[in-house]
């Protein structure tokens, strides 16, 4: 995301802001391969008096973005939720934080504080069951409780409750320097480390007028391509264990982990902490290195593509994803649907492409599959083809790092102009392995005043209850759940 | 033959069922794991599971009556009376083999699952009461082809005891009434025994599973009875496969100890061969869609159809 750090809010009146963010909702309304505009962030300042909402809004086709700032100096606001559902989950956050309520929002409760709300079943009638599941689950899935309203096999309703890791990083952000936070920044989600960092450095690096060697940022994309690969093997395992492919699922689950020790080697940490800093220069000497990486990706891909070709071919699996968990075009649009599980339903949208152009020229290629049902199948398809195209893009990446030379990246912060602005705004958005990833900090001399995370899995999570309950049968969750692959504590933060 | 003789006999056949069936599924679970290119677990790791089972105190939900508690016992116990009525070592009958048939036989291990799927809802966890409907429509979907193999079986062999059929199918020497009986067979056995594509035996996840989801509230030595129980229906089924259905090649035909231990070790490797079978299609097939079980049922009844036709016509 390109923001020139003189570049000021827009503070509005609160009909203002609704008004221009109705215009966007409009953009995803009017459906076409990719919505015109998307909504980034959307957001609280808890910390100022008045509190202020905060949007962000970006033009995928100019790659640039409109910053919208509205005091809530009242302890009502008039909601949006009830006609733009993405906003249902986000102003609940809001009134959580601030105590401000949404006036006509449709399903006010406690979101942020699990503990403090009871769901309860929405369906009633004869044989209509209340089905329980979570908070704590089988194997290492992560902490969430879903409610099944079902009927014989059949799901009629899911409702899911999260936020059970909501671990306030956002506000223990505050104050503190912007090297800390980094800390912070890569424990939001442990499988989106290289994301969620990557997002929060360009943020703190545009708001501090930085600009990023060239070398530094394909580094950051390599990582990040490296955290895609495992993530994807790791999805594309579960469904096979989803669908009972023990086979499949054991030799995924291979390719995975050699992705993270092939990480673990060149990083010293597996899920990539300590690897990408802010005014960072790049960390690896990748001439060494480059010639090990490259075999080592080439055994990962050719074990994955043969046991991907299997699967492909066994009619038991494709039949289990085939038809199950389909996310209807409509609900994308409503919720403003990313990564992945977007291009599924063949909507062209990847922040590679809109907020990243110059990875077109190291191999980025945007994946939508032809079918573009937005059934579980074609999750899987789209992370098939996302994984060749990364394993593509880190080769390149490879050889533009090789031929830099090391040395004269590798001075430090001393060697780099450094930090030029001390007090700014800055925007970070990336796409991580589940989609599109955006961080919103306010930097004072060195130390944050203001950060905002936006997760991928923040805007899919409530299309996954709708996904769930469609018609499908009770035995269809796993691989539903397996073909979201969703973070949850990206999401809960 | 005298009749310590042959209680000493059936005591063999009690023992292999009830000491050999943990090695059984621990051989299965390291070759599944070896099929993955895996080590495994150890074979006799299901032995030192049950130990640990046993050792570990109990604990009932509160409203849980007699039922649940009596279940366990009752599971464990049908496939061991089954064991009596089948030739498990020997190729003569022993003196239970005429206290029923093969219809018999469905029948008491049709109660062992009965009673834990009613064990399984007097303990109110909904689990329980979801692995039990998915039991039971697993059940109802088996039925007609094991009735039909039933038919085929009495049609061609005139008889239902065991010991009779087994020697009648040996002179039908792979004819194809035989070959689509086994075929039939083997897909009612992995139906039953809750294996792939029915259900996925080494799955954790609660929402889509069958067998494991009935025994979700047992613990301690209650578990460890269904669990050992489901080894030795495993066992039961495939015995009834093995040296009822396709051949009672290996069974001892003398009286003495030395032939018994040797027809022990021959139906042992008998069984590695269905092992094998079994690991083969639980690797390469995926598990169905709940709905598609009564399509693969189908499918297994069409074939045991197709046998009764044939005994019928006396080809």
């Amino acid at each position: 995301m390109r923001l020139s750090p003189s570049q000021t809010l827009q503070r509005l009146d609160l009909d203002a802001f609704a008004r221009r963010l109705l215009s966007v909702r409009r953009a995803y309304k009017r459906g076409g391969p990719a919505p015109e505009r998307q909504l980034l962030y959307y957001g609280v300042m808890d910390s100022v008096n008045p509190p202020a909402l905060l949007a962000v809004v970006g033009h995928p086709s100019s790659g640039r973005s409109s910053w919208l700032q509205a005091e809530l100096s009242e302890q009502t606001w008039r909601s949006l939720a009830d006609t733009w559902p993405a906003l249902l989950w986000p102003e609940m956050e809001v009134h959580d934080r601030t105590g401000r309520v949404p006036e006509g929002h449709p399903d006010l409760h406690p979101l942020l504080k699990p503990h403090m709300h009871t769901l309860s079943g929405r369906a009633s009638g004869a044989g209509v069951f209340s089905l329980p599941l979570g908070p704590v689950r089988a194997d290492v899935t992560e902490s969430g409780y879903f409610l099944f309203d079902t009927i014989g096999e059949q799901i009629m309703h899911l409702q899911p409750q999260l936020f059970y890791k909501h671990r306030g990083i956002e506000r223990m952000a505050v104050g503190r320097t912007v090297e800390d936070v980094t800390l912070l920044a890569e424990r939001i989600s442990g499988t989106t480390t290289a994301g969620h960092t990557a997002a929060y450095v360009t943020a703190v690096e545009q708001a501090s007028g930085y600009a990023t060697p060239d070398a530094v940022r394909w580094e950051r994309q390599l990582f990040m391509e490296l955290e895609r690969l495992y993530n994807h093997a790791h999805d594309i395992s579960q469904m096979a264990s989803a669908s009972g492919m023990t086979v499949g699922q054991a030799q995924v689950a291979r390719v995975k982990e050699e992705c993270l020790r092939l990480a673990g080697d060149l990083t010293g940490c597996r899920y990539l902490r300590g690897a990408i800093k802010p005014f960072g220069s790049a960390a690896i000497d990748w001439r060494a290195v480059s010639s090990i990486v490259l075999d080592r990706l080439a055994a990962a891909d050719a074990r994955m593509q043969r046991f991907v070709s299997l699967l492909q071919r066994t009619p038991t699996f494709v039949d289990r994803l085939v038809g199950t968990g389909i996310v209807n075009r409509d609900w994308a649009d409503d919720y403003g649907l990313v990564g992945p599980t977007a291009r599924a339903c063949g909507i062209r949208t990847d922040a590679r492409l809109e907020y990243a152009p110059w990875t077109s020229d190291v191999g980025f290629t945007l994946c939508v599959v032809p079918r573009a049902n937005g059934d579980a199948l074609d999750r899987f398809e789209v992370r098939v083809q996302e994984w060749s195209v990364s394993i593509q893009m880190i080769r390149s990446l490879l050889s533009r790092l090789a031929s830099t030379n090391h040395a004269e990246n590798s001075d430090g912060p001393h060697g780099s102009p450094g930090p030029t602005v001390s007090k700014g705004w800055g925007g970070g958005t990336v796409e991580g392995p589940r989609g599109r990833i955006s961080h919103v900090v306010q930097v004072d001399h060195g130390r944050i005043a203001f950060w905002g995370i936006r997760s991928a899995s923040s805007w899919i999570w409530p299309v996954f209850g709708l996904a769930t309950a469609n018609g499908n049968i009770q035995t269809d969750f796993p691989v539903i759940d397996a073909s979201f692959g969703l973070s949850y504590a990206g999401l809960d933060r | 033959m005298t009749l310590g003789q042959a209680v000493w006999m059936q005591g063999m056949q009690l023992g292999f069922v009830l000491l050999v069936s943990p090695l059984i599924k621990g051989i299965l679970n390291r070759w599944k794991e070896f099929v993955q290119g895996k080590r495994g677990p150890s074979i006799f790791q299901v032995y030192r599971d049950l130990r640990k089972l046993f050792h570990k105190e109990t604990v009932i939900p509160e409203d849980a009556g007699l039922l649940y508690r009596v279940a366990p016992y009752v599971y464990f116990a049908a496939p061991l009376i089954v064991t009596m009525l089948i030739p498990v070592l020997t190729s003569y009958p022993l003196f239970m083999a005429f206290a029923g048939d093969m219809m018999a036989g469905g029948f008491i291990l049709g109660l062992g699952t009965y009673a834990l799927l009613v064990g399984a809802t007097a303990g109110a966890s909904p689990y329980g009461g979801i692995g039990s409907t998915r039991a039971r429509f697993v059940s109802m979907c088996v039925e007609p082809a094991l009735i039909l193999i039933l038919f085929a079986v009495s049609f061609s062999a005139h008889a239902t005891i065991p010991y009779i059929v087994n020697g009648v199918m040996q002179h039908l020497g792979w004819s194809p009434v035989h070959l689509l009986l086994m075929a039939a067979f083997f897909a009612v056995l992995l139906a039953e025994t809750g294996r792939i594509p029915v259900d996925n035996p080494s799955s954790h996840r609660e929402f889509s599973m069958i067998d494991h989801n009935r025994a979700y509230d047992y613990s301690g030595p209650h578990l460890a009875l269904i669990e050992w129980g489901g080894c030795m229906k495993f066992v039961v089924l495939g015995v009834i496969l093995l040296n009822v259905i396709t051949s009672p090649w290996g069974l001892a035909n003398g009286h003495s100890a030395l032939a018994l231990l040797a027809g022990a070790a021959l139906v042992f490797v008998k069984f590695l061969a269905l092992l094998a079978m079994v690991v083969w299609v639980e690797s390469s097939i995926g598990k169905l869609r709940l709905l598609r079980i009564a399509e693969y049922m189908a499918a297994a009844a069409a074939v045991a159809l197709t046998a009764v036709i044939l005994a019928v016509a006396g080809v």
